[in-house]
């Protein structure tokens, strides 16, 4: 059938079968230039798609009372203490991860430096209802890096707006070794080095 | 290219390939490739159009350069080794053995009033056996699925140039 059809099909005088080439050439340059436009189309659609649903995101957020406080943010991408009162008391905290709660409300990950201990790190972050803080500022100190414990992937968020790195941790002897100072804090030995006036420092394990 | 094909100005191509007969630069030729399937079987679309042409100089260059230059001197559109019309290119390629007798048997023919030669289907079949790419072995199947073909010139052309059709 299909056979009979193509043959039938190569019986047709030779100019006509010129002028059906010439007509497939014209719709193969067509389908291409519309192929390109339907690209760039789609590119466009897709953006403005993509634009939208953020927009929708952040408006949805809004109503919720998200802010994505880019104080918070910036001060954990910077490393900076931060200052602020929650439930009636001044506190002063490194931050450490900055997200929304399984509950649905932003919370900070940080940890509270304490007054008493000059300003020295408890070793321990605690979760703050960034609703109920108030008076939020940069203190203009800066801190080395996260807590030892510090997840960046923090199990009590459901997404994380801005978290620190994971404190590098070392096991190896040598590297112990070569720290220039060295300490113990509760079960940990922690050691640093530094050179050319900068910090590092390292855990054992 | 500069532009792409929308249209096969095929008399005009073929105009200027009896233009450079008349001027005695080339001595004959037939239309070969995909426009000259065409002729026997259903139409494809094609970028091109083959003119195999029997040199009036057998030199190395089989007087390529004379003919572009001619072709230019007469006002034909020619980009590189193409003669360009209407964005369709065509291009001239010198016989040797197998397109040599193709193009001393093509048959004769007249497109829109002007007379020109076509590659018979045994030859076309036979140098597409010589070339072998996908497109020759499918061109193969279309022409004897579809072509009027003489089965005893097709064995002899093939034997005589040591050929073989692919084994389906």
């Amino acid at each position: 059938m299909k056979t009979n059809m193509r043959r039938k099909l190569a019986q047709q005088p030779f100019e006509e079968k010129i002028y059906q080439v010439g007509q497939l050439l014209q719709l193969s340059a067509k389908l291409k230039s519309q192929r390109g436009a339907n690209d760039l189309a789609f590119t466009a659609r897709r953006l403005r798609l993509r634009e939208n649903a953020t927009r929708g995101v952040f408006a949805d957020e809004r109503q919720l009372g998200i802010r994505r406080d880019p104080l918070i943010i910036s001060a954990i991408k910077r490393k900076a203490v931060l200052t602020f009162r929650y439930n009636g008391k001044q506190r002063t905290v490194e931050p450490q991860t900055y997200g929304l709660s399984t509950a649905g409300r932003e919370v900070l990950r940080a940890c509270e430096r304490s007054v008493a201990k000059s300003s020295k790190p408890s070793g321990m972050a605690k979760l703050f209802d960034v609703a109920k803080t108030s008076e939020l500022q940069e203190t203009g100190l800066r801190f080395p890096q996260a807590l030892p414990a510090h997840n960046p992937d923090d199990s009590a968020m459901t997404e994380i707006f801005a978290t620190l790195p994971r404190q590098r941790r070392f096991s190896r002897p040598d590297v112990m070794a070569a720290c220039n100072v060295t300490f113990r804090m509760g079960n940990e030995l922690w050691g640093g080095s530094i050179p050319e006036g900068g910090a590092e420092i390292f855990s054992e394990a | 290219m500069s532009e792409e094909p929308t249209s096969i100005p095929l008399a005009d191509v073929r105009r200027a390939a009896n233009d450079l007969v008349a001027a005695g630069v080339i001595q004959d030729y037939a239309l070969g490739g995909a426009l000259a399937a065409i002729y026997y079987v259903e139409p494809f679309t094609t970028y091109d159009a083959d003119i195999i042409f029997v040199a009036a100089d057998k030199g190395l260059t089989a007087g390529i350069p004379a003919i572009y230059a001619h072709l230019q001197e007469r006002g034909w559109p020619v980009e590189r080794e193409h003669l360009v019309v209407h964005g369709f290119p065509g291009r001239f390629l010198a016989v040797a053995g197998l397109t040599d007798e193709a193009v001393r048997e093509a048959r004769k023919i007249e497109y829109e009033g002007v007379p020109a030669k076509v590659l018979r289907p045994e030859y076309i079949v036979a140098i597409a056996a010589s070339v072998g790419r996908h497109k020759d072995l499918a061109r193969i199947e279309q022409m004897l699925e579809q072509a009027e073909i003489e089965k005893a010139l097709l064995d002899d052309i093939l034997r005589r140039y040591k050929l073989r059709l692919p084994t389906s």
